[in-house]
């Protein structure tokens, strides 16, 4: 594994609402090397694309950053201005939304907004610099540069998807992350963009942050994998490691839950209750209203990190594979 | 025993008018279902996976007359009385919607946002003339047990605003299960909701089906749902069902290059299994007066001239029941 490209330490987000504060990511910490690929599973309102908006700094209006750091390459980017991010943000550390939510402005041509985005942070290019800077992405993810040319709604979702890697890769950054790049596509089409993402982030190296609800396409995408609930990581491991023997009863849960094709059919499990509302969250481990393992203790405090090795860490007082 | 068949579907097809020119000339026609045969045997559930826009969900409300049919027949038998639904008359309808429901895929359109929980569920009953007051009460409230929102009396007069999406869906099931139908339309009913919530909801649906005799056809476009939802499964694409068959069978041993390629491109949740790229071209298109020939001409990894120069393959028998439309296979 290569030197720490990005390392988050505790970091903590929140959001002021009507009726109160909502903190969305609380004291979360984990590092992605170079050329390393880190997936977050999450279900909704665990927090994890707020964590990816933090990491970017692109935090709508009442939200805030109240602690922690992001160190890139040991620079760190939580307490800077709007304008000091500029030259951080789509350069070293960038974003692949997701296309089907307006990531793409329908009413300018796909490779302008590319673009846009190229002459932004290299303030010499000219524009035919940049076409052929655009044309030269296209190719990379598979799209035929004559495209670049046509309006968002012109393309199909995958097309669509297509261009934004294109667009997160434009500037050569250190870093990508994805949130949720393929949740809308079939499943053919998510294989393909799965598979180019991938080899673009192996070919040169990049760190990655790959967001989703979806446990198999993170399986498939990550060497670790951090599992977050209600704001906080829950368990965070190498993806083996995970798979072979989680320690968290929520990933347990999750895994039970995750129906497969492969191997032979078995009952899943369901998990009781709801996710919990972030303006009253419960007290002690934020899991512990639906855990099935749950201890007087965890009513009352929450769990700190315990160590198994080999950067296995879990919060959780009562882990499985110990004793009941 | 001979196992009677609950839906008896032939040569279905449903074609949807493109308007186009200043007059709105209607010329070419959406083939969204197109000459599609099946049969759900009583008490079993099917579920058909495909693409978006590979016509699951037309199909789907097809079955339960929310469309009506351009040609083909549908049969409907629970052994009581055999219903032609293709030439339902209106009269009948209601009739037949005791029997057959549909749950959709997103309880947050389904449900009228004005309506409490209650109303929704009631709402069955009275359009059905089932029951008095009192017994209709019962009987919400049993429901509301049934898919575990309990305790029932806290969840009555609730809007749907005031439920979270696992919860509405309880709703929606309860709604569609409310009149003991026996066959019920499931049109992605848990793809909107987090994995720990959907199971629970999957679950549910399965133990009302079992206790209540209840047949699903099960619209969906993950294999791995399709799996643990039907013992049969139907894989649409383009209009057409491109094979079926008992489930494992069909995951097993699937036979058509599209099945193939959708199964070796499923993400598979266990990081000892490496997948090999699913062999196929572009993407889906929309069937606009589709030409002579194989549907998955055009993406098949397989396809020859004599694919070309036929129409779109029969279905046919590959060995026990499970069929398959491929010239190549």
């Amino acid at each position: 594994m290569g030197n720490p490209l990005l390392e988050v330490e505790n970091l903590t987000m929140q959001y002021t609402i009507r009726g109160g504060e909502v903190t969305a990511v609380e004291n979360v910490s984990f590092s992605v090397s170079e050329g390393e690929a880190l997936g977050i599973v999450g279900e909704s309102g665990s927090g994890k694309s707020s964590m990816a908006i933090s990491l970017m700094k692109l935090l709508p209006e009442n939200a805030r950053i109240l602690g922690g750091k992001i160190l890139l390459r040991g620079m760190d980017l939580a307490p800077l201005s709007e304008e000091e991010i500029r030259p951080y943000r789509g350069r070293r550390i960038a974003m692949v939304f997701q296309a089907a939510m307006n990531s793409l402005d329908p009413v300018y041509r796909t490779g302008d907004q590319i673009i846009e985005a190229l002459q932004n942070h290299y303030q010499d290019m000219n524009h035919t610099a940049a076409r052929a800077r655009v044309a030269e992405l296209f190719n990379l993810v598979d799209l035929d540069p004559a495209l670049m040319d046509r309006y968002p709604h012109q393309l199909s979702g995958g097309m669509r998807q297509r261009a934004v890697i294109a667009m997160a890769l434009a500037c050569n950054p250190d870093i990508i992350i994805a949130d949720e790049p393929t949740t809308a596509l079939d499943v053919i089409v998510q294989d393909t963009i799965l598979r180019k993402l991938k080899q673009l982030q192996e070919r040169d190296k990049l760190g990655m942050i790959y967001i989703s609800h979806d446990i198999a396409v993170v399986c498939e995408v990550s060497q670790r994998i951090a599992i977050m609930y209600a704001g906080r990581i829950m368990e965070i491991a190498g993806t083996k490691d995970l798979f072979v023997q989680p320690r968290h009863p929520y990933t347990c849960s999750l895994l039970n839950a995750f129906p497969s094709i492969i191997g032979p059919k078995r009952q899943l499990l369901s998990l009781p209750g709801e996710s919990p509302d972030l303006l009253h969250p419960p007290s002690g481990c934020r899991f512990h209203p639906r855990c099935p393992r749950v201890l007087d203790l965890c009513r009352r405090e929450a769990p700190p990190d315990t160590d198994y090795g080999n950067g296995h860490l879990a919060a959780c007082y009562h882990p499985m594979g110990t004793d009941s | 025993m001979i196992q009677k068949d609950l839906v008896t579907v032939s040569g279905l097809k449903k074609y949807f008018p493109v308007e186009q020119g200043m007059f709105r000339q209607t010329r070419r026609f959406i083939h969204a279902v197109d000459d599609v045969t099946f049969s759900i045997p009583v008490g079993e559930s099917l579920s058909l996976v495909g693409e978006s826009g590979c016509g699951k969900t037309t199909t789907g409300k097809l079955l339960v007359k929310l469309h009506e049919p351009t040609g083909g027949s549908m049969q409907f038998d629970d052994g009581r009385e055999s219903i032609d639904l293709a030439h339902l008359k209106r009269k009948a309808m209601r009739g037949f919607r005791r029997k057959a429901q549909m749950i959709f895929q997103d309880p947050y359109e389904s449900l009228n946002p004005r309506m409490t929980v209650f109303d929704a569920i009631v709402e069955p009953l009275n359009v059905q003339n089932i029951g008095n007051w009192v017994e209709r009460e019962r009987r919400v409230a049993e429901m509301l047990a049934l898919v575990d929102l309990t305790p029932p009396s806290s969840f009555l007069f609730r809007f749907p605003h005031e439920l979270s999406g696992g919860q509405r869906q309880r709703v929606a099931i309860a709604r569609a299960l409310v009149v003991n139908p026996i066959f019920v339309v499931a049109d992605e009913p848990t793809s909107m909701l987090d994995v720990s919530i959907r199971t629970g909801v999957m679950n549910l649906m399965l133990e009302l089906g079992d206790r209540f005799n209840v047949s699903y056809l099960y619209i969906t476009h993950d294999l791995a749902v399709a799996r643990y939802m039907g013992r049969g499964l139907a894989v649409m694409y383009l209009g057409k069902i491109v094979e079926m068959g008992n489930t494992e069978e069909v995951l097993a041993h699937g036979l058509h290059p599209y099945t193939r390629a959708m199964l070796s491109a499923v993400p598979v949740p266990d990081p000892q299994v490496k997948r090999a790229a699913a062999r196929i071209k572009g993407g889906i298109t929309a069937p606009v007066n589709p030409p002579m020939r194989c549907r998955f001409y055009d993406r098949c990894p397989i396809s020859d001239d004599y694919c070309l120069h036929n129409d779109h393959p029969p279905l046919e028998d590959k060995g026990a029941g499970h069929f398959t439309a491929c010239y190549k296979v």
